[in-house]
């Protein structure tokens, strides 16, 4: 039981952790066609943003939109836990 | 309140935000307040014009300090890197001032723009002295007023108290056609209405749209309004209060009625206490809020909302949280 219960500790903090920028899920958050539905107002605008710099579809975009994204997730994990959930939900 | 009700609060040395008349904001005396000129106010007894008294808000006694400085057009880029590491920023910006253009335009790229909570409102007049009468930013701690620069307040939070700033926003996309851009801007003259190209003035006039209510477009979650300010029947040029972003997905907004009530049921579901609030001019005239509450907020009515971006049409408020150190 109390096992049981670990591992889902465990796996909750993987879950929320944040990828590494080399992820490629990265860029599905910021080119791929779903729609995200973010929780904190920061996360939302600033990744919109981001979703519409990368319509031009060049690779400096995404690239750029991928590290503006990260380092915003990267500086403030512990206020957007649940953008984190939202975006990565199942982990790796 | 007063004048003199306010002066006594600044005595006590507290940072404070400070609407009102430009007669009576002159007569404060100096300290940590920053200032911007509205007449309008959303009180506890309801929306309310006065050029008599000032609305103070003040902030929780856990914030002893703050930084006051104020930005230029050029400077602004600076505001970002000048954030408390752990606190929240208050802006005033006087409308029709080139640094809410730039704000507007670019504030999102800066880098960390959007790590601490950037919030605040657009210093506006009287209605009737639009045009007339120009609309201010005050610094308290020099006595000097701005017609062209942003106004911030730094206020750094004990690690025991979390800054939160949220908006609501009464209005929805409506059902029908999807509006884009190609080109961001506070005016358009040609857009694409369900990707066919048309000029936006023609739409809307065949719509026979009512330009009180804004276009709505999603942020990944956040409704947020670009409001509409004047058609130009020669040029065809449509001018709004926000700019529109190219490749974001518009939709005329669903009426709305009852501000009032719908604004107090929703701070209401939300069970929160603000410690700062504004809310849109056009929600006090489109929806007659004179007299009437719109909830748990008061604070002014602005010319334009802050939070992070610069919003119409919508309420804005910061909460402060306690949290395990």
């Amino acid at each position: 039981m109390n096992d049981d219960r670990e591992e889902e500790r465990l796996a909750e903090r993987e879950a929320l952790s944040i990828p590494d920028r080399a992820d490629p899920r990265w860029r599905e958050v910021v080119a791929g066609p779903r729609r995200l539905a973010l929780e904190s107002l920061p996360a939302r605008m600033l990744m919109t943003r981001l979703r519409l710099r990368t319509t031009r579809g060049d690779e400096a975009s995404v690239q750029a939109a991928i590290t503006a994204a990260w380092e915003f997730f990267e500086r403030n994990e512990a206020t957007t836990q649940g953008d984190l959930l939202a975006i990565f939900g199942g982990g790796p | 309140m007063t004048v003199a009700g306010a002066a006594v609060m600044i005595a006590q040395g507290r940072p404070l935000l400070v609407a009102g008349d430009e007669r009576l904001l002159r007569q404060l005396p100096l300290g940590p307040w920053l200032g911007g000129t509205i007449p309008y106010f959303m009180t506890d007894d309801g929306g309310l014009q006065t050029a008599e008294k000032v609305f103070v808000t003040a902030l929780p006694d856990a914030c002893v300090e703050a930084e006051l400085r104020s930005y230029g057009v050029d400077e602004l880029e600076q505001l970002p890197r000048d954030y408390p590491e752990h606190g929240v920023s208050f802006v005033i910006m006087p409308a029709g001032a080139s640094v809410v253009t730039r704000f507007a335009r670019e504030g999102a790229n800066w880098p960390g723009f959007f790590d601490r909570p950037l919030v605040g409102w657009v210093a506006g007049v009287a209605v009737e002295d639009i045009g007339r009468v120009a609309p201010l930013v005050f610094d308290g701690t020099t006595g000097k007023s701005y017609g062209d620069r942003a106004g911030v307040l730094h206020v750094p939070l004990p690690r025991t108290l979390v800054a939160k700033t949220e908006i609501i926003n009464l209005f929805q996309p409506g059902p029908g056609d999807v509006l884009t851009f190609t080109e961001e801007g506070f005016s358009a003259v040609e857009c694409r209405v369900n990707g066919q190209p048309r000029l936006l003035a023609d739409y809307l006039t065949e719509r026979s749209a009512d330009l009180q209510w804004p276009l709505v477009a999603d942020f990944s979650g956040a409704s947020i309004n670009v409001a509409f300010h004047a058609i130009d029947a020669v040029s065809k040029r449509v001018t709004f209060h926000a700019p529109v972003l190219p490749g974001l997905e518009y939709r005329l907004a669903q009426p709305v009625t009852d501000y009032a009530t719908k604004f107090m049921e929703e701070f209401e579901r939300r069970k929160v206490g603000p410690v700062f609030a504004c809310n849109c001019v056009f929600n006090y005239q489109y929806a007659n809020l004179k007299g009437r509450k719109v909830g748990r907020a008061t604070g002014p009515f602005s010319f334009g909302e802050i939070a992070w971006m610069l919003l119409n049409q919508t309420a804005v408020y910061t909460t402060l949280e306690r949290v395990s150190p």
